[in-house]
């Protein structure tokens, strides 16, 4: 079977990828002359300098792209990275809603999200933002009503089935589960992104003084 | 050497290259709003055609130099003043120590363009000098400039030759703009098809910026308006959120979205998304991605010995 390509003028998608070739695939195209790879969800989009090559040269390339057969599983490439987050309050803002939601109690949210697999999807919303899946069936899990006006750096949310980490203080519509240490995004680092699609996370519970004492105290 | 911001205006901001390849990581384009202005500033003052310049949002504003320097004015027209005397956009003007220079309001079109003959000193974020006001680094520290903002400037070369741009090669602009689309990855839910799509006039209204432009006018007709699954828009994207009015994907626009994507500004066309400013009406009309390809070519060759090595993009 040939997967569907959409193409525009000076960019092109994969799409109907399951998530594993999404990553597969944008590791194979590393290196290969595209401006931007840009993976999304089920998708993995590639730009092209039209001066650099044609329309039907970018299509031919993601084409063969697309047959791409590997052996390897993408993550391997990338070291998981270890995240420390604090499930405490006032970091859990909405930990009982989506417990509820989960159907298990708040105590056990915690031990519940740390236990699942999660994997980065796809990068989005704003630099550094990352969108976390794995393979646990997740309720829908909807967005607040009321978005929020300020979400703090490091927020973990979980919104539909994705669990979604914002790298800036800012508004935000995410249920709000807990926070981590970590910068997700810092422009001068020589590596900006703290997390690449592709890679695996693991969360590592902290308490709430610990994160005090990592994050400088800022609350 | 300096240059003083008496007046920054609505919104004025240090914009040059875009950051490159960088989308991956959820870092929008940004850069100049209309790219080919940028060049055409660029060039008058004999600099990279993508060399760190002040992008001005409708105007008017004010500014001052300490010490003789060139500088050149492109982009959405507008009265251009130095010390209260006229002054004309596209060709080097020469300042003295001292002088005032004034952008008026823009007349149509919506961003001005100020190039200066000495670099604008700060650092290079990511590989480019340009700010992205909404994440918040870039240019001068990572925001829009305000009144009293001094910016360093590098040494100024002297004996800037004086040139203006040649009348064919000034862009025109006016209140109304065509837009060249393809069919955007989710086009077969118009109910309509993309050829509707060509009937419709749309308004820019008020909430538009350097991110996205929200269209008014006769909302589409989509099949379906359920989101998707979240993948990549890019600039010149044509979201069609629930309430069916187009929102256009600007320069410092997010990287990924959900709403249906129902069409694509062509390559060749982009750089006039930063030259759409609230009120002005578009229409959109659908070509095919070959024919985009073959009108950025011909669009390039149109300004190449002008502006050699000019990408658009």
């Amino acid at each position: 079977m040939t997967q569907p390509i959409y193409c525009a003028d000076d960019w092109l998608m994969i799409q109907d990828l399951p998530p594993e070739r999404v990553a597969v695939l944008a590791a194979a195209a590393d290196g290969a002359g595209w401006d931007n790879i840009v993976p999304g969800l089920d998708s993995l989009s590639l730009a092209w300098n039209p001066s650099e090559r044609s329309l039907e040269q970018a299509r031919a390339a993601a084409e063969a792209l697309a047959a791409h057969v590997s052996d390897s599983p993408p993550s391997a490439a990338v070291a998981p990275a270890t995240l420390h987050i604090c499930y405490e309050q006032p970091w859990a803002h909405d930990a009982d809603i989506v417990a509820e939601l989960l159907g298990i109690s708040p105590d056990t949210l915690p031990q519940w999200h740390g236990a699942q697999d999660w994997r980065v999807a796809m990068l989005g919303f704003q630099p550094g933002f990352a969108y976390l899946t794995c393979d646990a069936r997740i309720p829908d899990i909807p967005r607040l009503a009321d978005p929020r006006a300020r979400v703090e750096a490091g927020s973990v949310g979980l919104l539909g089935q994705i669990c979604g980490i914002y790298p800036h203080a800012g508004p935000g519509g995410w249920p709000i589960i807990g926070r981590i240490a970590e910068t997700l995004f810092d422009p001068h680092a020589a590596s900006p992104a703290l997390l690449q699609a592709g890679q695996k996370v693991r969360f590592e519970r902290i308490d709430a003084n610990t994160l005090a004492t990592r994050t400088g105290g800022a609350a | 050497m300096t240059l003083t911001v008496l007046k920054a205006g609505l919104q004025s901001s240090i914009q040059a290259a875009p950051f490159r390849g960088l989308r991956k990581l959820a870092v929008p384009s940004g850069g100049a709003a209309d790219g080919l202005s940028l060049a055409l500033a660029n060039r008058l003052v004999g600099q990279p055609l993508d060399t760190a310049a002040i992008e001005i949002t409708l105007g008017p504003a004010e500014f001052r130099a300490d010490r003789a320097l060139a500088v050149a004015v492109t982009g959405a027209p507008c009265q251009v003043q130095i010390n209260g005397e006229e002054a004309e956009p596209h060709q080097t003007l020469h300042l003295n120590a001292g002088d005032t220079l004034s952008i008026g309001r823009v007349w149509a079109g919506c961003r001005v363009y100020l190039a200066l003959s000495a670099a604008i000193r700060v650092p290079e974020v990511l590989g480019t000098r340009s700010t992205l006001i909404g994440a918040g680094f870039g240019g001068l520290n990572g925001r829009a400039l305000a009144d009293g903002d001094v910016l360093a400037l590098g040494e100024d070369g002297g004996d800037t030759p004086a040139l203006v741009t040649p009348a064919e090669l000034q862009p025109f602009f006016g209140h109304g703009f065509v837009l060249r689309v393809v069919a955007g990855p989710e086009s077969d839910r118009l109910a309509l098809g993309m050829a509707a799509l060509a009937r419709k006039r749309w308004r820019v209204s008020s909430r538009s910026s350097r991110m996205g432009l929200k269209l008014q006018g006769n909302a589409i007709d989509l099949n379906s308006a359920a989101p998707i699954r979240s993948g990549a828009v890019f600039p010149g994207i044509i979201q069609c959120p629930p309430d069916g009015l187009p929102y256009l994907i600007g320069c410092e626009g997010q990287t990924t979205g959900g709403y249906p994507r129902i069409g694509q500004v062509i390559r060749a066309d982009r750089h006039l998304i930063g030259q759409l400013a609230p009120n002005a009406t578009m229409m959109l009309v659908p070509v095919q991605p070959e024919q985009a390809e073959q009108i950025l070519h011909e669009k390039l060759k149109l300004w190449t010995d002008w502006l050699p090595g000019l990408g658009l993009g």
